[in-house]
């Protein structure tokens, strides 16, 4: 479901809404193993918004390209509850560094997807109001 | 172990750009490349690799350790290499602090239990 604006429903770099999906769910699985139940998966930034997004990014206005990564995310009180002082964002190797499972998974649809596609984590309410696609659990 | 990371500052100061220049050679990484993703400040960091790690370089943002601003963080590829204490003790003081670099090894970074060792 595209967010804030968001006008598609497949970042770019995947091949299809299945293949994207299929990521997501993996995604949630890892998180379950995990103990995680309360995640709501997603994806930001340029593969969502076609270009890079961030005025004060000196990637800002280029387009998505073969240097891009794919940035998937999960909300989730519970994630972040485990790291200090609660932080709004968790980037994606401290994720990997606190869920090692989520290595596998990162690892595998980089492979497929052929740039990393690494996943990071928002506290809920403070996702940036910039577009992003959520996930809806199946 | 299979990550490690390094919070680092330099003196005279650097960016990342930099930074990830005078890294990567000290890392035996020849060639490496910039990246960007929405996850990362600046929205961009540096990813090199040799046959047995990966190593990024980026700004990590933690006002616990401001001394500490840029993050390189070295990964063991597939189940090869052993990135234990005394070969990233030696890497450091033999490589990294000669270099002007000033190191400090973070444990469970971000996470309730962070511990640092500085060297």
């Amino acid at each position: 479901m595209p967010i804030n604006g968001a006008t598609r429903n497949v970042p770019l770099g995947f091949e299809s809404e299945t293949q994207f999906h299929a990521a997501s769910q993996e995604l949630m699985d890892a998180m379950a193993e995990n103990g995680i139940n309360d995640a709501t998966v997603g994806v930001r930034g340029s593969s969502v918004t076609g270009f890079g997004g961030n005025p004060r990014s000196p990637t800002f206005g280029q387009p998505f390209g073969p240097s891009s990564d794919i940035d998937l995310f999960v909300e989730s009180s519970d994630v972040v509850s485990a790291f200090k002082n609660q932080p709004n964002f968790v980037p994606p190797d401290r994720m990997i560094d606190a869920y090692p499972n989520l290595e596998a998974w990162s690892q595998k649809w980089s492979e497929l997807l052929g740039r990393p596609v690494s996943p990071a984590a928002w506290k809920p309410g403070a996702l940036p109001s910039t577009p992003a696609i959520l996930v809806k659990p199946q | 172990m299979k990550h490690v990371n390094l919070l680092m500052a330099s003196v005279p100061e650097e960016t990342m750009a930099t930074l990830a220049a005078k890294i990567f050679p000290l890392l035996g990484v020849v060639s490496f490349e910039e990246r960007f993703g929405s996850h990362y400040v600046e929205e961009r960091y540096f990813l090199g690799r040799t046959d047995q790690i990966e190593v990024k370089v980026m700004l990590s943002d933690d006002q616990d350790h401001s001394d500490r601003p840029f993050w390189v963080r070295i990964s063991a590829k597939g189940n090869g290499m052993d990135l234990g204490d005394e070969l990233i003790e030696k890497l450091v003081r033999e490589k990294l602090l000669p270099s002007g670099l000033r190191v400090a090894r973070i444990d469970k970074f971000g996470q309730v239990g962070e511990e640092r060792f500085d060297y």
